[in-house]
Parts: structure tokens; sequence; C-alpha cells
């Protein structure tokens, strides 16, 4: 039995240290010769173990450790005779404790994560390993348990749970303040009788609503970011035929808040003008992104993402005045330190964007 | 490193040039084009590194983004226009995050959302005490 903490009481190291803890505890004879090195294991171990008598009134115990004397904070004295029930109070969960009774009853092996209470009062997580240990013959001669302060997992535990529940309630109030700035650009444009334009507005606005919303899930998280759904994101809402008309190629980079609002942006733009004149104004157009980062001579890190639409209309040499959409994107990734080219050609149009990710 | 040249309109800041720093680049060309408009030589920084490049340039102004991205905030800006005596205006949309550093900085503070009308406003008033 090796000596590590503890971390979860489902892992297989676990399991295993309960099954050769308990392994050992079947072949010891308490207080003859061949069992002294057992119980000199078992009492050195830093995993807590108890051994409750199933054969007597109320399954008292009859031996506990030294590391169950410690976590517990009670003697020996204190602890023998005694069902392990005492360790128990008011903030122990009974549905717990009946899983409990219920292994006991059936003689099955059982873990249960507990609200146990030390000899001072203070509360700790028990996680309790408990199962039957035979004579030779079969009959039931110990209920061997182990017991793990998880305290700190526990305490990990609700924290994740605190910052999924903080991600959740982001999500639905960006949500919100979207639709809400949304609902103002329609009414402003409906009173001032430029529904067209809310309209124009409206769709960007949505953009980058939906990309903000795909990175919400990965914004916690450092470092670079798989920008696929982002882009999915973006880009099928505008697709005849959904994920089959697009194309998604490319590995992680990094995302920060400002560059998913130009990502958002640009690729509005680009699907817009595809639906209006490439390859999404037909069914089978198709469109391929793919992404890569190169290394500046300046240490900075660019994205540059490559656009190829293929089965749509032919484009034409291209729009002879940029049009509003286009505009922006070109003096936003002007001013981001970085371009956008495009190329005109008979089978579809090709852009290709390149700009720093990072500061 | 990116200077926009806009073509200088004869305005309110007219013979000014302005410092701007700001890491949301469609805030930037917002922010820009109106300073601009308004007769602003605008020099643009969209991090902090070239926010610090962009000091060697004769200004008269600054308008600081508070957190530039990663943990970086425009702290070692201010750092160099304070004995420089340029005055500047700072621009958050964390106040609550970044309440005590903008209150430790003590410079007027406008909060994102902003529109652009405030923002001229307050670099203008920021630089009175100098030309009065």
């Amino acid at each position: 039995m090796h000596d590590q903490a503890y971390r979860s009481p489902d892992d297989q190291t676990s399991q295993k240290d309960f099954d050769e803890a308990r392994d050992m505890v079947s072949n010891m004879e308490f207080g003859r010769d061949s069992g002294v090195l057992f119980e000199q294991a078992i009492s050195q171990t830093r995993m807590a173990i108890c051994l409750s008598d199933p054969n007597q009134e109320d399954q008292p115990i009859v031996f506990v450790n030294r590391a169950f004397r410690e976590l517990t904070g009670y003697s020996e004295e204190e602890i023998l005779g005694r069902n392990c029930r005492f360790l128990q109070g008011p903030g122990t969960d009974p549905v717990q404790v009946r899983k409990l009774r219920e292994a006991i009853r059936t003689e099955e092996v059982v873990v249960v994560e507990l609200l146990n209470y030390r000899k001072d009062g203070t509360p700790f997580w028990n996680a309790l390993h408990l199962g039957p240990i035979y004579n030779a013959d079969g009959s039931l001669r110990y209920l061997f348990g182990s017991q793990w302060d998880v305290s700190d997992v526990h305490a990990a535990r609700a924290d994740e749970k605190h910052a999924r529940m903080m991600e959740r309630e982001i999500s639905h109030r960006m949500k919100n303040m979207f639709a809400v700035i949304s609902s103002v650009v329609t009414m402003t444009g409906k009173l001032d009788r430029a529904e067209g334009l809310a309209e124009k507005i409206n769709a960007r606005i949505r953009s980058l609503g939906r990309a903000h919303e795909a990175m919400l899930e990965v914004s916690f998280a450092e470092g670079p970011t798989d920008p696929r759904r982002l882009f999915a994101d973006l880009l099928l809402p505008y697709a005849p035929q959904g994920a089959d008309s697009v194309t998604l190629d490319g590995g992680e980079v990094p995302l920060d808040s400002n560059v998913v609002s130009m990502l958002a942006l640009t690729l509005h733009e680009l699907a817009i003008n595809a639906v209006k004149h490439g390859a999404f104004a037909v069914p089978e157009g198709r469109v391929t992104l793919s992404w890569h980062l190169e290394e500046t001579a300046e240490d900075e890190m660019l994205l540059r993402l490559d656009w190829t639409e293929t089965g749509g209309a032919d484009p034409g040499p291209g729009p002879s005045r940029e049009g509003v959409g286009m505009t922006i994107i070109d003096r936003m990734l002007a001013l981001a330190g970085g371009e956008i080219s495009y190329d005109w050609r008979s089978e579809g149009l090709r852009v290709s964007i390149q700009f720093p990710t990072s500061s | 490193m990116n200077m926009m040249q806009h073509e200088t309109a004869a305005g309110p800041l007219t013979g000014r040039t302005v410092l701007v720093v700001e890491d949301e680049v469609m805030i930037a060309m917002d922010i820009n084009e109106s300073l601009a408009e308004a007769g602003a030589e605008v020099v643009y920084g969209r991090n902090l590194r070239q926010g610090l490049q962009l000091l060697d340039r004769e200004i008269d102004v600054a308008l600081l983004d508070v957190s530039l991205g990663r943990s970086e905030t425009c702290l070692p800006i201010v750092e160099q226009l304070r004995p420089r005596g340029i005055p500047f205006v700072l621009h958050s949309g964390d106040l609550q995050r970044l309440g005590e550093t903008i209150s430790n900085i003590g410079a007027p503070v406008l909060e994102k959302p902003c529109d652009t009308g405030r923002i001229l406003e307050a670099l203008i008033v920021a630089m009175a005490p100098a030309t009065a």
C-alpha cells in the first residue's frame, strides 16, 4: 500500500489502496506473531482505517489506526466500542447514511462522501470506503472502513460550480444586452424610416453577439483556443446547406476579445457578400476557411485566414466601389496592423486576411 | 503601429496632437475618426508597447484605455506622461474591477460606452489649465 495523498474517492489508485489494505487486514491475526507486520503496516499508513465488528450489538469499532485518530481528533479509548456514526452531525446527509447502511446490510463495498465532525466540532468531508471482510468459512468477520479527508476536493468542486454559474449568468446577461441593443436599433430605424439601415446594423450586431457567445465558455481559459465553433456560429446562419457548405481547416489560435470582434465583423461581411454575389447564393456553393499562425520579425503572432469560395456564381470583377461593410473591415484591419486582399476569380472570390493576434 | 493620417479639419482640436491607446480596434476607429474630424492629429497605439513607443512624439493630450488586454494596463504610459505635464483622460469599461487602479491614478475617467462628443469635451477640458 503506498502512501500518497488521496484525491478522489473514485480513482483507481484509491480502489487499489482500499483493496490492498482490506486484504492485509483480512490476513491479519490480531495479537499473534504472524499478524504483527501487517498490524504495523496498517498502523503506519496515512489512510485512516477502522474495523467494526458486525457480530456485536450495534457493530462497534474494534480497531483504528493512527491516521484515523489524527483525522478525527479522538483517542483510541474514545473511539473503541462505539458505532462509527458518532462522527456524524447536523450537516451529515441522511441519504448518504442510508446508502451506507444498505451496503452494510447487503455486504457490498460502498463509497460515500459524508460530512463528518472532529472531536473539536470542526466538519470535514470524509470519503468513506467500506467493505466486508470474511472468515475462511465465508462468515462475516469485520467491516473494513477507510477514511480520507476530501474537504479540499469539495472546496474545488464548489469553486467550479460557482464559476459555471457565473458563466451562465454572464451569458444570459450578454444575450439580453445584445437583444436590447438590437431592439433599440430596430425601433429607431422604424421611427426614423430607416428600416433598411437598421437591419444592416442589426445583422452586424447579431454576428458580434454570436461570436462573443461562442467564446464565453473558453474565455475563462487562458491560451490558444480552437476557433472552429466561433467560425461555425458566424458562417452557418448564411450557409445554404449549413455545415455541408462550409469547410473549416486550422488549429488553435489565441483569441482575445478584440480579436473575436474583428473576426466576427470580418467574417460577417464576407458571408453577407457570399449570400449576395458568391458561393452562398446557390445551394451547391461552398466556402473553405483555413487559418494558421505566422510569426513576424517583431515577435508578433499573425493570424492568417484564407477564404475561398467555389461552386457559386461568378463574382465578376469585384465591386467598383466598396460597400459600407467592406470599408469598415478594411479600415478596422488596417488600424489593427493587419491587411485584407481580394482576388475576384471567375470560379469564386478568394480573400486573404492577416492581423496580429496578441498585443 | 498605426498612425491614422486623416484630413485635418478646422475644429476645436485643430493643431493638437492626441495620443489614443485603445485595444478594441472598432472603438479606436470611431474615436480616432471623430477626433480627426475635430481637427486633431491622432497618433494611435493598439497596445501598451505601441503606446509607449509613441511617447517620443509631441503630444498635447492623451486618451488611455485603462485595461489593455491580458494583464496590462495603461499605468506605464501614465508614469511617463505625468513628469512631462501632458494631460490625459482615462477610458474604461471595467470601473468595477479596475476601480482601485483608476482612483490611484487620479485623472478624469470616462466610462465605456461613451459617445465621442463627450470624449472630445473631456480632452478639451483636460487641456484647459495648460492653455489658460
